[in-house]
């Protein structure tokens, strides 16, 4: 039996919140800690692609032409010629950045356009971008609620949401990942005013909210609701509008978050809603007011990006198809893929340690994932995440189902 | 070093909103948050089999706290401040109070251990009356030895000594643990406290050993 490095005592969770006699004192121990962690497997992280997100990718230092099952380009838009044309089109119009907050001179005609094209397709009264999809959360919900309001959200929701609430300093009660009964018992807890806060697609484990039940509690106990559709926007509904749409509850959502660097392959966030909230949030959302505007070459690509994935409703088609193809071949293959219903697809390791081994053999036999353990999910709770793409071909991703079946059974990891 | 043998331990660690939590340290100290807006309240229990005061067992609730980590120094892997200990023999509790500067009762209960195949069980009861029954799942221990920080308080003094425990070790984090609260002061008490009764953390050991090393002063009054 091998002994266990001295680094494995501590993980990414125990460098955060320490006191001592400097500020500094801390780096001293993450440096050490740093010192066996990388080889010992993070180096896995930080590594560079030396080619464009597409299906097939180059690693530095790595083999050429990787199957990607990493990144979360769902549509394929990213790389879409007619995508890059717009934002070379940008870029010669309107220049490299805004040089300026919107509130400002930052506020170009293209993010006017961008933003009203993005409502339009919510079905919502109005849009406001964001410089990235954290910030879109943090200073959404900063500006929405304070002190004295409660925000009640899914313990499994994402770090911008929680930095979000930390900024406004809100009651934060959490309730059990997709439980009504523990966000039935949470509404009534909460004394006052509320918003309740879910994801559409849960990133890590790719399973989806009950958005009709989340809408009907929030409508029984008084409370707004806020839907983080970063993983679902542009995949869910028969318009792609989301999980909403797909619930047909997309009325009793009071703020629509979205990201714009997933499915549509760019950078940035949004939030859609009614022009009263939206105008508040122009005035409030301090991550928007205080941030330079989306750079145009950005906006430029996100609108040929949303154009096309509006009028090529079979770009939806192609995506749910693949994820039949990936499942159907993992799971053949014996893997174990958690409780995915989505695009996102978790292949469980459940080895903290020996996921990292197991990267490396995958990556060495032409697949690229990235490894995700403790504390970004549960403790012996590692997995790699699969990210499917319309762009795939369904033979790239049979063969990679086949090599992650094999590595896997290498390793003794079945389902 | 102060060496404690363990037959068994049984821990669990549970979601309590910071600020209920900061109220229960004294000054120096802030809540460890595990979720945004929480602290962690701990349940542990050991049942010693040889102290230099005998075989007893305990049942201790703290806080964890944000760990004193400073240059040069061993980094721990938690640190907590209990704020409620329970001994069952007289020796144990005075040993507590005055060696460690721990809050011992003033009264003595029992706290009973049991485990079949899936679970391990901890029962603390004063007088009769039980308190509390918490259980955490069995799985593969593996072998482990970790070093952690205890914040005690007398009066106004503030003292922190390092505590190793090793030993055959689980740790789980799938909400497998169960807590049951019975009509008793230390329930309540904890009831008020949680955020949630399932635990973020269960931990279990069979025969482990705690080792103190010096209760030193830490940082100004308290």
């Amino acid at each position: 039996m091998s002994e266990t490095p001295h680094w494995t005592s501590h993980d990414l969770s125990h460098f955060r919140s320490t006191t001592g006699d400097d500020v500094f004192d801390i780096h001293d121990h993450f440096a050490r800690w740093s010192e066996g962690s990388r080889p010992g497997g993070y180096d896995l992280y930080l590594k560079a692609l030396r080619s464009a997100p597409t299906p097939r990718v180059s690693l530095h230092g790595a083999t050429e032409g990787l199957i990607n099952l990493a990144s979360y380009n769902y549509l394929g838009l990213s790389c879409r010629p007619e995508v890059i044309n717009a934002a070379v089109e940008a870029v010669q119009t309107f220049g490299l950045g805004a040089a300026g907050s919107p509130h400002l001179s930052g506020l170009l005609k293209i993010h006017e356009d961008f933003a009203a094209e993005l409502a339009a397709f919510k079905g919502a009264e109005a849009a406001l971008l964001f410089p990235s999809g954290y910030s879109a959360n943090v200073g959404t919900l900063a500006a929405l609620v304070g002190a004295e309001d409660w925000v009640i959200a899914d313990m499994s929701a994402h770090a911008s949401i929680f930095d979000g609430c930390q900024l406004a300093q809100a009651k934060l009660s959490l309730f059990r990942h997709n439980d009504m009964a523990s966000l039935k018992k949470r509404l009534q807890g909460a004394k006052g005013r509320k918003l309740v806060v879910v994801e559409g697609v849960y990133s890590m484990d790719g399973d989806v909210a009950p958005l009709d039940e989340v809408a009907a509690l929030c409508a029984e106990h008084g409370a707004r609701l806020m839907v983080d559709e970063a993983h679902s926007a542009f995949v869910y509904g028969e318009n792609g509008r989301g999980l909403g749409e797909h619930y047909g509850v997309e009325h009793a959502v009071d703020v629509h978050f979205g990201t714009l660097s997933k499915s549509l392959g760019g950078m940035g966030g949004y939030v859609a809603g009614s022009k009263t909230l939206i105008d508040y949030l122009r005035a409030y959302a301090r991550s928007q007011v205080f941030s330079c505007a989306l750079s145009p070459p950005v906006v430029g690509g996100l609108r040929a990006a949303l154009a096309i994935a509006r009028a090529e409703p079979e770009l939806r088609t192609k995506l749910w198809e693949n994820v039949v193809i990936c499942r159907e071949a993992l799971l053949a293959e014996g893997v174990d893929i958690g409780d995915s219903t989505s695009q996102v697809i978790p292949i469980m390791i459940r080895d903290d340690r020996r996921i990292f081994d197991i990267c490396r053999s995958l990556e060495a036999a032409g697949v690229y994932l990235n490894p995700i353990l403790y504390p970004a999910v549960k403790r012996a709770q590692s997995r790699f995440r699969v990210s499917i793409s319309a762009a795939h071909a369904p033979d790239e991703l049979r063969l990679a189902a086949k090599i992650i079946g094999d590595v896997l059974r290498a390793y003794g990891v079945t389902a | 070093m102060s060496r404690y043998d363990a037959r068994q331990a049984v821990n669990a660690f549970f979601l309590a909103p910071t600020e209920a939590l900061a109220r229960l340290l004294p000054p120096g100290l802030s809540p460890l948050e595990a979720r945004p807006r929480h602290g962690v309240l701990a349940i542990t229990s050991f049942d010693f089999s040889a102290s230099e005061v005998g075989p007893y067992a305990e049942l201790a609730l703290s806080v964890l706290v944000s760990p004193y980590c400073p240059k040069g120094e061993a980094l721990p892997h938690a640190a907590t401040f209990p704020f409620f200990l329970m001994t069952t023999t007289q020796a144990s509790a005075e040993d507590a109070r005055t060696r460690w500067a721990l809050p011992c009762a003033p009264y003595s209960g029992v706290v009973q251990f049991s485990h079949d195949a899936e679970r391990y069980t901890v029962e603390m009861s004063v007088e009769g009356v039980p308190a509390l029954r918490l259980s955490v799942r069995r799985g593969p221990p593996a072998p482990s030895t970790r070093i952690y920080q205890l914040f005690t308080r007398r009066e106004a003094s503030l003292y922190r000594v390092a505590l190793a425990i090793e030993g055959p070790f689980e740790e789980r984090d799938d909400e497998g643990g169960r807590l049951e609260l019975f009509d008793h002061p230390v329930a309540a008490m904890i009831s008020e406290l949680l955020a949630d009764d399932t635990p973020i953390l269960e931990q279990s050991m069979e025969a482990g050993v705690q080792r103190f090393g010096v209760l030193t002063p830490f940082g100004g009054a308290a």
